[in-house]
């Protein structure tokens, strides 16, 4: 019996405008569009999801009722799943660059295709947590969970589904097409995983605490991988974490699946330019000023172009994990939209951080016993190192280089699929091993950098004896430093291998504040294997004119084995 | 090498104007921007008088965070009003359009992010604690329990509006809870 999957018509499009100036453009209609077979709409159920879809009996009923703001309305087409060729696949550079992109060399790439030889994906759970999500979208909707999905926005006329409202959400449908999009369906292009399991999350429609703190926790033994190419806004200012986002991600990492930890995969942001004075002059926020990536429970993931480099966008952050492909000088990402249609301008570390949720997934199914922590590690050991003349390429002795605009590297699905299946399991948040807490109080003022004049840095250290880690997995520091614009201080952590992990530098602000050093923590991978004892140092620098502060407390709270 | 740029304040102005040794701050959009515009506008550092003394506070755990009230915006949570539930406009006062169970006042937090309260408190209790039992802890503050968000928190009722971030901030202040903060509905960035 041939496959067959509910996609979408639409229909009383009246009122949809143009969009934002991000919303998607149309790359190609379908080329193999599935032949209309017996028209099924659906009806939401009152206070539930729909009536999981059958593929056998579409449910009769009316089309959604929509409401008077949303402008997109759905009707449900059973259609079968063809089978053939994806027609946009060549123009996922991503997936496999053979050099089809201006300037992008052939192997700048994830190497995906080549790992599907070892599973797509198949039977992983990928969580989407994001503005909408289009699921009826003919390459979606083949791998849509059933009843597992949900919507967060407030008198959702679509009832429990996280259907796009109007045009404005788009941002999820592109998403999650990177991680799943259906291969081999003879319609668009693919995902790098794309035969896992898509559940819909939409808790940004509503962006209400709680809606964030329970979509991150859903279905925490089914649910594998938590997607997320949202954070705060990048301009340079300190933005902390609600406290309900602190208990979601550490419920996750010890009770999700099983006790193996869900693998919570956010953006890195895309502040690498939020300011700047000439054509190649910038401040850059930094990923660790944002208090939902720089959780030890987060994997955060950074963005290059099609040569391997930084865009202008990419954040720096001793935070970061791994990189992956999105857009920059010359090309985009091309990928799923709204409408069910396809787009080739996708873009920003909301276009990377899908791919490494996608690679998470194919390392998934090749181990599903792998811890969060295991699945962090493989992917930091086996990154491909690009971009290989960067001065920021740099290691403690024997151990693997770290850069801050790079994390490990580039995601490698080949090398991270191989891994999995040999990996022995460092066990999970159980076994992990923290030494904390260590703290100072060096109470001392901090010098205001005169103009034209020299800074001047203030040192604290920590001692760490006795500590049984002898593999650092994260490092986690808390900083107190009252000031009156906290985008003066630099503030950098040198290790007792004499690494260092470059924190924060001077900056300006344009949010119309710069937050507070009010316990504030930044999280560093940059130390990853380096054994936990001895001098640690913090370096703490104002390095603007005007404004002072003190640097009051700091300290330190080691992870690893 | 070039020397690292200092940030400094135009006197004249007292605004202060960060420049690096080359030219003057421009701010530029930070979403999906392959490459920032030349045209992007000016970035000042504010100076100290114009910086904006806090009107609110919460607290987040044992940190206290300072809150500014932003006097030309409030948040809408209409449904469905612009594919968001929630609409920052420009108002100097309540929306006379919207039930004032719809609307709230936009807060700043010293990020300058804005912040508003669509009604709600969010309860933690130090430990795992069962279904009577935190009904009855509430109950006895005078907090009504909505439902539960985890082994340790609650969600208890509260109108839309500073309403909300009165009753957390009594809570937290009485000591009978490890926390207690709004549900906030928060300006967070797709990106």
């Amino acid at each position: 019996m041939p496959a067959v999957a509910l996609t979408l018509a639409f229909g009383g499009l009246a009122g949809c405008g143009g969009g934002g100036g991000s919303s998607s453009s149309a790359v190609a209609s379908p080329s193999a569009a599935p032949a209309p077979a017996p028209a099924g709409v659906l009806a939401p159920a009152p206070g539930g999801m729909p009536t999981p879809l059958s593929t056998a009996t579409p449910p009769a009923a009316t089309a959604f009722t929509v409401g008077t703001e949303c402008t997109l309305s759905y009707t449900l087409t059973a259609s079968p799943v063809l089978t053939g060729a994806d027609p946009l696949l060549p123009r996922q550079w991503h997936l496999r660059n053979t050099g089809q992109t201006t300037g992008g060399p052939a192997g700048e790439d994830l190497r995906a295709l080549d790992a599907w030889a070892g599973g797509q994906g198949t039977g992983v759970r990928v969580a989407v947590i994001d503005d909408a999500i289009e699921v009826l979208h003919p390459d979606l909707r083949p791998n849509l969970v059933d009843g597992a999905s949900r919507s967060y926005r407030p008198g959702n006329p679509y009832g429990l589904w996280p259907l796009p409202c109007t045009d404005r959400d788009e941002h999820g449908t592109s998403v999650a097409g990177l991680v799943l999009a259906r291969d081999d369906n003879a319609i668009g292009g693919a995902g790098v995983a794309p035969r896992a399991s898509l559940v819909a999350l939409d808790a940004l429609a509503s962006s209400f605490d709680v809606d964030v703190a329970d979509a991150l926790t859903r279905d925490g033994d089914l649910n594998a991988i938590y997607q997320n190419s949202w954070g705060s806004p990048d301009n340079g200012a300190l933005h902390a974490a609600e406290p309900l986002f602190e208990q979601a991600i550490e419920r996750g990492i010890v009770n999700g699946r099983g006790g193996r930890g869900s693998v919570y995969v956010f953006a890195g942001g895309n502040g690498g330019c939020y300011a700047r004075s000439g054509p190649s002059t910038c401040f850059a926020d930094d990923s660790n000023y944002d208090g939902y990536v720089n959780h030890r429970g987060v994997i955060a993931v950074c963005a290059v172009d099609n040569q391997g480099r930084r865009p202008a966008y990419g954040e720096p952050g001793a935070n970061l994990t791994v990189c992956a492909p999105s857009s920059g000088a010359a090309s985009g990402i091309t990928t799923t939209a709204i409408r069910g249609t396809w787009r080739n301008d996708f873009s920003g570390t909301s276009a990377s951080t899908p791919m490494v949720s996608g690679v998470a997934a194919l390392m998934l199914e090749a181990n599903p016993n792998l811890t969060a922590r295991d699945v962090r590690l493989i992917l930091a050991k086996t990154a491909r190192r690009n971009h290989p003349n960067d001065d920021d390429w740099v290691a403690a002795p024997g151990l693997q280089p770290f850069n801050h605009k790079y994390g490990f590297g580039v995601a490698d699905a080949v090398a991270a699929v191989a891994a999995s299946r040999t990996w022995t399991s460092v066990g999970g948040a159980s076994s992990l091993i923290s030494c904390a807490p260590n703290r100072a109080t060096p109470n001392r003022p901090l010098p205001d950098r005169t103009v034209g004049g020299a800074a001047t840095t203030v040192s604290s250290d920590i001692v760490v004896a006795g500590c049984g880690i002898t593999q650092i997995e994260y490092v986690e520091i808390r900083l107190t430093a009252p000031h009156s614009y906290a985008g003066d201080l630099r503030v950098h952590l040198v290790s007792p291998s004499s690494t260092t992990s470059r924190l924060a530098e001077a900056r300006a602000c344009a949010g119309g504040g710069c937050g507070s050093y009010a316990n504030w923590r930044f999280g560093s991978m940059r130390h990853l294997d380096e054994p936990a004892n001895g001098r640690w140092t913090l370096q703490v620098t104002d390095n603007a004119a005007d404004d002072v502060g003190t640097f009051q407390s700091w300290s330190l709270v080691l992870y690893g084995r | 090498m070039a020397a690292e740029p200092t940030l400094r304040r135009a006197a004249a102005t007292r605004a202060l104007v960060l420049a690096l040794a080359c030219g003057t701050l421009a701010l530029v959009p930070t979403v999906r921007a392959a490459e920032p515009p030349a045209d992007a506008p000016a970035l000042s550092k504010p100076s100290f008088a114009k910086r904006i003394a806090p009107t609110h506070a919460w607290h987040d755990g044992a940190t206290t965070r300072a809150l500014t009230l932003d006097p030309g915006l409030r948040a809408d949570f209409s449904t469905g009003l612009a594919g968001r539930p929630a609409a920052l406009r420009a108002s100097s006062g309540p929306l006379k359009d919207v039930s004032p169970a719809l609307q709230s006042p936009v807060l700043r937090d010293e990020s300058g992010r804005a912040r508003a309260l669509p009604g709600g408190v969010v309860v933690t209790f130090a430990d795992a604690t069962d279904e009577a039992l935190a009904r009855a802890l509430l109950a006895a503050q005078g907090a009504p329990a909505a439902r539960p968000l985890s082994p340790r928190a609650w969600l208890v009722e509260s109108p839309a509006g500073l309403a909300s971030l009165e009753l957390a901030n009594r809570l937290a202040a009485t000591g009978a809870f490890a926390g207690a903060q709004p549900n906030w509905w928060l300006e967070r960035a797709l990106k």
